[in-house]
């Protein structure tokens, strides 16, 4: 597999689950809303920090309403985040390495633009806004499926996967840092919101059912955090995904760089426990974590997508 | 005949699917039996589904503007053109036999030059030409090919003849939508083909493959083959793309190469080197190998000629193919087939005026109003004057032109191409068209069953080039 091309499918992967976390949590957003009182702090704004959106819209929104939020997630070319930005770049990655996907990728990226052409502008609001993220929702989980029914288990396919856990990796750490550091802070907060919060952190990650099979229905902060963060059976969980890049990169030559970084990631993991730190704590381990998470990126641009040969 | 046929009214000129007469020819009988059935409504669906088909599967090619490029949507028309495979059988023979004779013309031209010796061509016309490469002298590539993949445009005349318009031996492209046309209407119309039997045109990229492992320097069981593109901003880029995945091949880019200090060209994977055996090579010749031609050339890799020269790799077409693809040479195809394979032409050209001759001048400059001019380098259908549709000032232009540089001009009469009923805003109407079949010469020879149809989408237009408004059918060889 080319470097180029292999750099490429990666970020096409990114794309793609960024398309489909970015529908998740506005969907279990706009969910959450809906329960919280008229005048409570929580706001819309809170999304624009998940992806880390603040430059960018406050640029060239004056105000933080609800439709110049959504407005900003689902169609606003600058924000890297949003499901048309990410249905594009991924589109357009597809379309330079078409020749090593399955030939309907590109048909069903194309339908997918079409779809997003017609139907966005429309879906802000929010009585059409649920069917619209559920196909948007649908259609990522189509091309996954596509790719796991599919796909050569080659080199292609290991990069793709790559793409998706690290994106899914990065997205989860974001959504359990918007919740400790940002809204838990405000004093003012009802216990029972609180509880809707965190709540919303399971829907937002689609775990709500596997965490109550698994530690009970009382939604509880710390459990909520460690569920998120070291479950293992859990697909969107940062320690599942950091385990699933590991085996990913395993398979690849050349890897003791990478290999390294992930042997302190993983040492993170097995020191962490919600249930002793405070607010502060954790946040200070999010982003320490997230940095290793985006030195582990740069190692694998240079090792394989850009590599020093004659 | 049903409604929508009834504005069918034929021009002066050769009809694919209907017969002087007004009946449709026999092989495609039941094609029209099965549309005249269809109302308005039902082929205007069709159309749709068409244009739909078409956005999803992507299909697309690219047009240079001064706003930027466009991509876009590929504009294919449902009715497909149908020729009778015996008919096809014999222009086969004839295309098989002009790729050989002017393999043999490269092949002479960049070794011993005989062909100059005996005077059968003007040497300086060859040696002087701009698509001769002086380092390619002395090279002799696998089987003797240099051009390994050469699409030839075919027209019909008046009475049904083919021939040969111009050979394509460069980086010809277009059979990507020769096999997505089949797909198209494969998908739109899948009851036509349950009336006909029809030669199937998807063994294309197997056959490419073929030809191209024919030629590796390496023989090893199977050889390292990738399809060398400018990019995605080319305008076939979607072609390469599709090719390279119908080989199971990578698709580079010239930054993807290297060539090392022993001549061995490699590309960069994620798993290290990997030695490149055969380069498909969708970029033209000044521009492949800075080290030799163009230096400002970034789409090329540095290093590549020498690697070719030390037989370490192969590419196809080779480099210096080209010096056999121009108009005036074009004219010296039918003697070329006669000094080198001792045979007669299978199939013919058309009859052409070269500037650079006085006789043929003079007649040129006199008759300019009736006749097509041509530039002898430029493809695409760029810089060519239709007389009979142009205006006195255009003609005054183009003597001027000729005038200057007879040796870059050519003419031919104009010859009004074979017309098939085409779809127009809900009407069927005629347009002119023409046929771009391809020949792949290896170890092997193949020509493509039927080829890519190029239709004149505006009234009365010979211009079928997709860059200036030219749509596309599907075409079918039928038993």
């Amino acid at each position: 597999m080319l470097s180029r091309v292999a750099n490429r499918i990666f970020w096409a992967a990114r794309y793609l689950e960024r398309a489909a976390n970015t529908s998740r949590i506005i969907s279990a957003y706009t969910q959450f809303i809906m329960d919280v009182p008229r005048n409570s702090c929580a706001g819309w704004d809170i999304l624009i920090k998940t992806i880390d959106g603040e430059d960018e819209f406050y640029a060239r929104y004056a105000k933080v309403t609800e439709y110049n939020v959504i407005k900003f997630l689902f169609l606003d070319p600058e924000n890297p985040s949003s499901i048309l930005a990410c249905v594009r770049g991924a589109r357009e990655n597809i379309r330079i390495t078409r020749d090593v996907m399955p030939a309907e990728t590109w048909e069903l990226l194309n339908e997918f633009k079409l779809f997003l052409d017609q139907e966005m502008e429309s879906s802000i609001r929010r009585r059409n806004r649920y069917r619209f993220l559920d196909e948007v929702m649908l259609r990522t989980m189509q091309l996954s499926g596509l790719f796991y029914g599919s796909m050569h288990r080659d080199r292609s396919f290991q990069f793709l996967q790559l793409g998706r856990y690290l994106e899914r990796c990065d997205m989860t750490t974001r959504l359990i840092d918007v919740g400790t550091a940002d809204l838990a802070d405000d004093r003012d907060l009802q216990t029972g919101l609180e509880v809707s919060l965190w709540a919303n952190l399971l829907d937002s990650l689609s775990a709500t059912s596997a965490y109550r099979r698994e530690i009970g229905p009382l939604i509880e902060p710390a459990e909520v955090i460690n569920f998120a963060v070291d479950n293992q059976q859990f697909p969107r969980s940062v320690r599942h995904c950091l385990d699933q890049v590991e085996r990913l990169i395993d398979s690849l030559g050349n890897n003791s760089d990478c290999k390294s970084i992930l042997g302190k990631a993983n040492k993170m993991l097995d020191r962490f426990d919600a249930h002793k730190l405070s607010r502060q704590q954790l946040h200070l381990f999010i982003d320490n974590f997230q940095l290793e998470l985006s030195h582990l990126n740069h190692t694998i641009a240079a090792t394989w997508f850009f590599p020093e040969q004659r | 005949m049903p409604d929508i046929w009834k504005s069918y009214s034929r021009v002066d000129a050769y009809d694919e699917l209907v017969s002087d007469n007004g009946s449709p020819r026999t092989a495609s009988r039941r094609l029209l039996g099965l549309m005249g059935a269809m109302d308005a409504s039902e082929i205007a669906d069709r159309c749709a589904s068409a244009d739909r088909a078409v956005r999803e599967m992507g299909i697309s090619f690219t047009v240079y503007s001064e706003d930027g490029n466009i991509d876009r949507a590929w504009p294919f028309d449902l009715i497909p053109r149908i020729i009778r495979a015996s008919e096809w059988r014999r222009v086969t023979e004839g295309l098989a036999q002009r790729s050989r004779a002017l393999n043999a013309f490269i092949n002479d031209i960049y070794n011993r030059q005989k062909i100059l010796a005996d005077g059968l061509i003007p040497a300086e016309t060859v040696l002087e030409s701009r698509n001769f490469l002086e380092p390619c002298m002395g090279m002799r590539p696998a089987h003797g090919v240099w051009a390994h993949i050469c699409g030839t445009d075919l027209i019909r005349d008046r009475k049904g003849e083919f021939l040969v318009l111009e050979d394509n031996l460069r980086v010809p492209s277009g059979v990507s939508y020769m096999l997505e046309n089949r797909e198209l209407t494969k998908r739109v119309f899948p009851e036509l083909f349950e009336n006909y039997s029809i030669l199937p045109v998807d063994e294309y990229p197997s056959q490419l493959f073929r030809t191209l492992a024919s030629v590796s320097p390496r023989r090893v069981k199977r050889p390292t083959i990738v399809v060398l593109t400018p990019g995605i901003h080319n305008s076939a880029y979607f072609e390469h793309a599709f090719l390279a995945q119908g080989m199971g091949a990578e698709l580079v880019q010239g930054d993807d190469l290297f060539v090392d200090a022993e001549n061995v060209v490699y590309m960069r994977t994620v798993d290290g080197a990997e030695r490149v055996d055969v380069i498909y090579r969708r970029i033209d010749d000044t521009f492949m190998d800075p080290e030799v031609f163009r230096a400002d050339s970034t789409l090329g890799v540095p290093g590549l000629m020498r690697a070719w020269r030390a037989n370490n790799v192969a590419i196809c077409n080779a480099p210096g193919s080209g010096v056999a693809d121009d108009k005036v040479i074009y004219a010296f195809v039918p003697d070329m087939i006669r000094y080198y394979l001792k045979e007669e032409p299978k199939i013919n050209g058309v009859k052409t005026y070269l500037c650079m001759r006085e006789d043929d001048r003079e007649y040129v400059l006199e008759n300019i109003h009736k006749l097509v001019v041509k530039p002898a380098n430029e493809s695409g259908g760029y810089g060519i004057m239709v007389g009979p549709h142009s205006t006195p000032a255009k003609h005054r232009e183009f003597i001027k032109l000729i005038e200057e540089n007879p040796r870059n001009y050519i003419a031919q009469p104009t010859i009004s191409l074979s017309t098939a009923p085409t779809i127009i805003g809900g009407h069927i109407e005629p347009r002119h068209l023409d046929l771009r079949p391809f020949i792949l010469q290896g170890a092997d020879t193949y020509v493509t069953s039927g080829g890519l149809t190029r239709v004149a989408l505006v009234k009365g237009s010979l211009v079928v080039n997709s860059s200036q408004g030219g749509g596309s059918k599907d075409t079918w060889i039928v038993e």
